[in-house]
């Protein structure tokens, strides 16, 4: 009963953590079409950006850090995707790719390929007692960071002028543009709440490991991309929750899978990814009637 | 027209002459330069060219991002080599390996051609389940694929060292490789000339349209998903051949970004813009690489840091994209003959015309 409602907690933390990968995807995909793989690269510096805790303090390198990544996908939006951002969906996605690629390596010749440790909060990862159940504050911290920004994004994307301009791009671009919405504007304010999440995932990563590499946001970004699909692409609370399924799978995969075969445990996942499509090409959370414009 | 006559007019020969031609003339300077490191870069080069001609095979007809085909890659590399590593020594070094695969060693290019066999019987097999999907979800499925392809590879039980393998033979030589790459070249050619080539290029400019035309999509698509994978699986085969030593890390997300830089920034929709985009990016990987592991100047030693070569390869990518979207080439071919025939038009031409102006001058 005990070893169940631990591995539960396990189950919705991981599954949390990966709402947020696809969450951060999802963003950028409703209203831009570009899959962006650079996404990665922004849970990488969000990663990074907790060594400054070393020299600000804790409280003001989180703050820093989601400020330095933001402005990462600024820049990305308007050197690499503002003037092609009509293109097919192909070549935007194989620029993202480029982005990626460009980053990555920059980070590497910038940091080195050796981890860097991280002293941020080390008390996160020691371990909390409840009764008998044992959770890391980590575990804790990121089920409430997907709800305060899961609650932070509905409440943008419900009540605020950008929200309701990002939902009117998401659903029609051109029409959105006919009545007034900047183009430019939304697709950078699509990129700038897509960062946030990716910092905060990164981070959470980061934490996780107590490292931070060049590389650390690349499976999570294709776990992410992997995840929107699931949900169904252009859906964002289908992203969520594809993410959290896949997580959530994973850990279940974990447990009752006998242990010679637990290696191959993220296979059945991506299996089950691959069945989920076949029966619904459209995705999992998609409304009926509403396809996804290529 | 039949004959030579037509086959000299087929836009898919000129193509295919071309190409054959310009990579005769870099085998000549090769040959002439005679330097190991330049043989050995452009063997590499030419190795993965086969896999960025099987990648555009599919990607380029049919429009869709296959990023997953670098799976293909990874069985073609995994048959040969467990088939080509000599008996004598492999039960030795994969203990875990079925006796009936253990007792027996085939010739090395034998071995590649059973790469490439394997892949498309895997493809044919994978794609089966697969051929109703739409372009989109097609591509986060073969990237599924490529993720379970390379969890499988990675815990593989062939020795202690898990999935690696090697005592591959070393056969690959720049000699023998390029009759593979023209092998594939004549493939690619062929399939795109051909009425389902055809069929697939109308899809892509829309699936809809295509679909009520009465086109069948699903199987369209079925047989270059499975030409393109024995093509990766050749690519895989010769790969092994030339690097003796290999692990399912080599057919990952690194290689998928490579093959995909190639395609794109030569041109996704043209066969020679995959020739064009293997050359410039391994040209600008080998140099930079050089100098990445350091290069003396007199005294000082110059060396650039590791990540180099991977960001010159990305920034590349980026400005192609930029200025240039849909690649160097666009969706047109190299065409040698053409070219050569209107130069000798045009000169044609003027000649008389010179000789007119001359008469009218005296």
């Amino acid at each position: 009963m005990i070893y169940l409602l631990q591995s539960l907690v396990d189950a919705v933390s991981v599954g949390s953590l990966y709402a947020l990968f696809a969450l951060s995807i999802a963003m950028i995909f409703g209203v831009a079409r570009v899959v962006n793989f650079a996404n990665g690269e922004l849970m990488t510096v969000g990663g990074y950006s907790l060594l400054l805790s070393g020299v600000l303090g804790n409280v003001p390198a989180l703050i820093a850090g989601l400020a330095i990544v933001a402005m990462l996908a600024l820049a990305m939006e308007r050197l690499a995707f503002r003037r092609i951002i009509k293109a097919p969906m192909p070549t935007l996605m194989v620029m993202s790719l480029g982005v990626s690629l460009l980053v990555q390596n920059a980070l590497l010749i910038a940091f080195g390929s050796r981890p860097k440790g991280i002293a941020f909060a080390p008390f996160l990862t020691e371990p909390i007692l409840i009764g008998p159940l044992r959770v890391s504050g980590l575990n804790v911290i990121t089920i409430v960071v997907l709800l305060v920004m899961g609650a932070g994004l509905i409440y943008i994307l419900r009540r605020t002028s950008i929200g309701i301009q990002l939902r009117a791009a998401a659903e029609d671009f051109q029409m959105a543009r006919l009545v007034g919405v900047r183009a430019n504007g939304i697709v950078a304010a699509s990129f700038v709440i897509s960062a946030l999440l990716a910092a905060a995932a990164g981070m959470i990563l980061a934490l996780q490991v107590g490292t931070a590499t060049y590389n650390l946001g690349s499976r999570a970004v294709i776990l992410g991309f992997i995840a929107t699909v699931l949900g169904g692409l252009g859906s964002i609370g289908g992203a969520a929750l594809g993410g959290f399924m896949i997580g959530f799978a994973t850990v279940v995969a974990q447990i009752v899978l006998p242990p010679e075969i637990s290696p191959f445990r993220d296979a059945f996942v991506f299996a089950a990814v691959i069945l989920v499509l076949l029966l619904r090409p459209q995705g999992l959370f998609v409304a009926f009637g509403r396809k996804v414009r290529a | 027209m039949t004959g030579p006559t037509a086959l000299a007019h087929s836009p898919g020969f000129r193509t295919l002459a071309s190409l054959v031609l310009i990579l005769i003339a870099v085998l000549a300077i090769v040959a002439v330069v005679g330097s190991p490191w330049l043989t050995g870069a452009v063997t590499s080069s030419l190795i993965l060219m086969v896999m960025v001609v099987g990648l555009q095979l599919f990607c380029g007809n049919s429009g869709i991002l296959a990023f997953g085909n670098g799976a293909f890659v990874a069985i073609g590399a995994y048959a040969c080599g467990i088939l080509t590593v000599p008996a004598t020594v492999k039960p030795a070094i994969f203990p875990y390996l079925p006796a009936a695969l253990s007792s027996f060693s085939i010739p090395a290019h034998a071995g590649v051609f059973a790469g490439g066999v394997v892949a498309a019987l895997a493809a044919a097999i994978l794609f089966f389940p697969l051929r109703r999907l739409n372009a989109q979800a097609l591509s986060i499925a073969t990237l599924a694929l490529l993720l379970i392809a390379n969890i499988i590879f990675t815990n593989l039980r062939l020795s202690s060292s898990g999935g690696a393998v090697f005592r591959v033979p070393l056969a690959a030589t720049i000699w023998n490789v390029t009759p593979w790459l023209i092998g594939c070249l004549v493939v690619a050619v062929l399939f795109q000339q051909s009425r389902l080539g055809l069929r697939l290029r109308a899809s892509r400019e829309d699936e809809f349209a295509a679909e009520s035309g009465g086109i069948d999509l699903g199987l369209s698509r079925l047989v270059p998903f499975v030409l393109s994978a024995g093509i990766m699986g050749i690519g895989g085969g010769l790969y092994a051949l030339s690097i003796g030593s290999f692990s399912a890390a080599d057919f990952y997300i690194d290689l998928t970004i490579l093959l995909f830089a190639m395609m794109v920034v030569g041109g996704m929709r043209s066969l020679s813009g995959a020739f064009v985009g293997t050359a410039v990016i391994s040209t600008v990987n080998y140099l930079f690489s050089k100098l990445q592991m350091g290069l003396t100047l007199g005294e000082t030693k110059l060396s650039l840091p590791p990540g180099t070569a991977a960001l010159s390869i990305a920034v590349c990518m980026v400005l192609v994209l930029l200025f240039r979207g849909e690649g160097l080439l666009r969706d047109r071919e190299i065409d040698l003959v053409g070219a050569v025939s209107r130069l000798f038009r045009r000169t044609a031409a003027a000649v008389p015309q010179q000789q007119g102006k001359t008469q009218e001058g005296q």
